[in-house]
Order: structure tokens, then sequence, then C-alpha cells
């Protein structure tokens, strides 16, 4: 356990120390975000007071679909550089510490490209007045993140050495990721159209989305230790 | 080189007999299955669009499996019949949302339906050709075989989660509908002919997979080959 | 129910012949592609022979 820990520590800091030297890293994401939800403004134009919380759902979450395949598509880059990728694997290193550690800068970046997009939408695209942000909807794109974080590590680890990344990483993680979307943004209609209230949803949407995230953690751990095992 | 004559006349043989199964299955159906009463005759197009979606879809829990084989056992050959069981998928995907939406047009008026099951097979399709692009973008060898075959393992995996949330989004946003297959149980004559289709369909499918992995392998192996030759 | 308004053979025809075709033009060039592999296979081996 011990080991594992340390290992994880490492990894995760020399994670947390590539992305930080690179401010493009993690400005490049969150500054499409902001483009996108402008592209919404101008797309959609002048919208009906009723069909504003479900344009905010679809830009939100369409939004931070396309700037988190951006960040999470990158976050085995660094180790492709100096062959540290070919170097860990023959290394005694525990397959779950490296996922791990992978996992959480996912995540972290994650939440730092989700909370602005959030913002961005309520502020440009919801002119009615009264905000639609709630801690409801933050918990369900949390739970959202941490199933397309797992997937996007996994999806990342197998696109390493493909040619055709740049095409196939959106071809592939957007079908893959459908249960979790359609969990995610029925979970939010449901609280901001409907009005239901987060324990109601467990039982329905919510669950689903909890179960899909442990489903997918799970999935990716144990493909993650056989993709990573030195031939 | 007897045995590869031996086989591929096999292959030729087992072709035209699916083929021919096939072929009186859907005559049989076209000709004489009882027409129906809401849809008339068009809904004959059952008995092709129906065993087109269940191969489509048994061909991924197929990928499923030859991709753990792979992933597990480290079989090269596994991972060729991986790549063959995904483009048998795509094909049979691609022609069930064509007759899909053939048969939608005259019987409810649209080409297109965010029906569960065409939504599915169109993300299916697109599953598909995203692990057929991968294969051909990565360099052959174990590498790319553990990689696609992680790939063809959550594709396989993840299809039937993709189609019991699709089926909730939907239903939770329209009321069931009595005009949609499904919403009436069928006359057992034609549930007969379905599944003696459905059988024939498989049949294809299997001969197609087999017909399409021995190529692959053959492909391979004289790559390999070649490649020894001009290194000395 | 529109089925029984519209003709169906044109759709029927359609469905089947798209279907039919497709399977066909498949196996058709899987067939013709083992024959060009097997003459490229006796003629790798024969190269390797020969040397």
């Amino acid at each position: 356990m011990k080991t594992f820990l340390a290992q994880y520590r490492a990894l995760l800091w020399q994670a947390v120390q590539v992305e930080w030297a690179n401010a493009e890293r993690w400005l490049s994401p969150l500054l499409f975000s902001g483009t996108m939800i402008l592209l919404f403004v101008f797309t959609f134009g002048t919208v009906e007071p009723k069909f504003i919380p479900q344009l905010y759902i679809a830009a939100t979450f369409l939004t931070a679909f396309f700037s988190l395949q951006i960040s999470f598509s990158r976050v085995l880059e660094p180790d492709m550089q100096d062959r540290v990728f070919d170097q860990l694997r023959t290394y005694p290193i525990s397959p779950s510490a490296w996922f791990l550690s992978k996992y959480t800068i996912v995540i972290a970046l994650g939440v730092l490209i989700l909370a602005p997009t959030l913002f961005l939408s309520d502020l440009f695209l919801n002119v009615s007045g009264k905000s639609l942000l709630n801690g409801s909807l933050a918990i369900i794109a949390l739970m959202a993140l941490l199933s397309l974080g797992a997937l996007g590590v996994l999806l990342s680890t197998m696109m390493l050495r493909s040619n055709a990344k740049q095409i196939l990483y959106p071809l592939i993680y957007f079908p893959l990721t459908i249960p979790v979307l359609l969990s995610a943004v029925e979970s939010s209609h449901a609280i901001l159209v409907d009005g239901k209230d987060l324990s109601y949803l467990m039982s329905s949407w919510l669950g689903l989305l909890v179960i899909f995230g442990i489903m997918y953690f799970t999935l990716c751990l144990l493909l993650f230790g056989e993709l990573v095992k030195p031939e | 080189m007897i045995d590869a004559r031996k086989q591929d006349r096999l292959t030729l043989a087992l072709g035209i007999a699916v083929f021919a199964f096939a072929g009186l299955c859907w005559f049989y159906a076209l000709k004489f299955a009882p027409p129906d009463a809401a849809q008339g005759e068009v809904y004959r197009i059952i008995y092709f669009h129906v065993p087109s979606a269940i191969t489509a879809f048994l061909s991924s829990a197929v990928l499923a499996v030859l991709s753990l084989w792979t992933l597990f056992k480290r079989s090269p050959t596994a991972a060729v019949w991986s790549k063959a069981s995904a483009e048998v998928g795509l094909i049979f995907t691609v022609l069930t949302l064509v007759t899909g939406s053939i048969w939608g047009r005259p019987t409810w008026g649209v080409w297109w339906d965010w029906d569960a099951r065409l939504t599915t097979t169109l993300l299916l399709a697109l599953l598909y050709a995203g692990y057929l692009i991968f294969t051909s973008s990565m360099s052959p060898g174990p590498q790319r075989d553990r990689m696609s075959a992680a790939l063809g393992v959550i594709i396989g995996l993840d299809v039937p989660i993709i189609y019991k949330s699709v089926t909730w989004w939907r239903t939770l946003h329209q009321p069931p509908s009595l005009l949609r297959s499904g919403g009436s149980s069928m006359d057992p004559d034609m549930v007969k002919i379905l599944m003696t289709c459905l059988v024939a369909m498989i049949l294809i499918g299997a001969w197609l997979l087999w017909t399409r992995s021995v190529n692959l392998k053959l492909q391979a192996s004289i790559e390999e080959h070649s490649h020894s030759v001009h290194s000395h | 129910m529109f089925g029984t308004q519209t003709d169906p053979v044109p759709y029927m025809a359609a469905a089947y012949g798209i279907g039919i075709f497709v399977l066909l033009a498949y196996s058709g060039w899987q067939l013709s592609l083992r024959k060009k592999l097997r003459a490229l296979e006796i003629a790798v081996h024969e190269g390797a022979t020969n040397r």
C-alpha cells in the first residue's frame, strides 16, 4: 500500500508539473469553451424564455464535452517525449497507480474547464435575470466528469501511436459516452425544467449516472493495466 | 497448396449454400408470409431489416469475445478475426439503417426516426467505423493488436448500455406507440419465417466473417514473407 | 397507416435489392481477393525458394 501511494504521488506530481509548466495545456481548452459558448449565442439568436434552460443544458454539456476531450486526448502526450511511456512500462510500477494518477489530473483539469463553462453559459445564454447555476447541477456535472474522465484516459492510452488521433478520438469517444451524456442531460433537465431534486433523481437518471461512472471506471482501470503491460 | 485449394473450394461451396438458403427464405417471406393487418405488404421488409440488425449487434458481441481472447491470450489470429468481425458488423449496421429508413418512409411517413434501435444502430456504425480506422492508423504488430482489442472490448460491452439508455431516453420523451414494431405481438407464422430469415442472415454473417478472416491472415502472411525475402 | 395507402413494391424492391446487392458485392470482392492472394502467395513462395 505504501509503495502504491508513493508511486501514485510521484506520477501525479510529475503530471501536475507538466501541466503547470505549459499554460497552453489548460488555457486552450478554456478558451475553446468560451468560443463555443459565444458561437451558441450567435447561432441561436433570441430564444424564448421557456427554452433557455434547455439551451443552457445543451450548450453547457456540448461545450464541456468538446473541451474536455481536447484535454483528455493530450493527457499522455508528455509521457511520449523522450520515450518516458515505454520506459515506465518496463518499471515495476503498479498500473493502477499510473491510471489513478492520470485520472486525478484529468479530473482536476476537468473541474478547471467545467466550472467556468457552467458559469459562462449562465452569463451569456441566460437572459432571464435568474441564475440557473445551483449545487445540484454542479454535482451532476461532476458525476458526468468522473465517468468521462475514466474513458478519456483509456482512449488517450489507446490512441498514443495512432496517426489519426485528432479525428478518431471524438469519433469513438462520442458514441461510447452517450449513456453518460444522456443521463447528465436528462438529470439537468429534470432539475432545471421539471423542478425535481437530487434525491428523486437517484432512482432514475442520476442513479444511472452513478452506475455508469462505477462501471466505466472499473472497466478502464482493468483495461489500462492490460494496455501498459510490456510485450 | 492442396489444402489451400480445398479451403477455397469449401469457401465457395458454403457461400453458395448460405446465399441459396437465404434466397429461399426471402422468397418465401415475400411470396407466402401473411400480410400485416396494419402495415399491409410493405412490412415484409422486416424479414431483411430485423435479421440484419440482430446480426449487426451479434457482431459486436463476437468482437468483444475475440478482443478479450486477443488481450489475454495475445493471439494474433484472434486479432485478425476481430478486425473481420468489425467489418462484417459495419456492413450489417449500414444495411439495417438503410432498410430501416426505407421501411420507415411508407410506414410512418419519415425517412428517419429517433427510435431507440435505429439510434443505437447508428452509434454502433460509428463505433465500427472508428474501430476500423483506428486499426488501419497504427503499424501492424502486437501493440496494435492489444490497443484494438481494448477498444473492441469497450465497444462490445458498451453496446447494451447504449441501447438501454437510448431506450429509456426515447420512452420518457415519447408516449408508447402501437404503430411501432413491438407495440403489438406478431402472428406465429410471421415469427417462424422471421426466425428462419434470422438464421439465414447469421449464417451469411458467419460465412463472411470466416472468408474475410482467412483473407486478412493470408494478406498478413504474404506481407511478412515478402519482407523477409527482400531483407535477404 | 401509410403502409396500406402507398404502393409497397418500390420500397420492398429497394430494401431487398440494396441489401442483397451489398451482401453479394462484398462476398464477390472477398472471393476475388482470395484468388489474387493465392496467386501472390505462390509468387512469394517461389521467390523465397529460388534464392
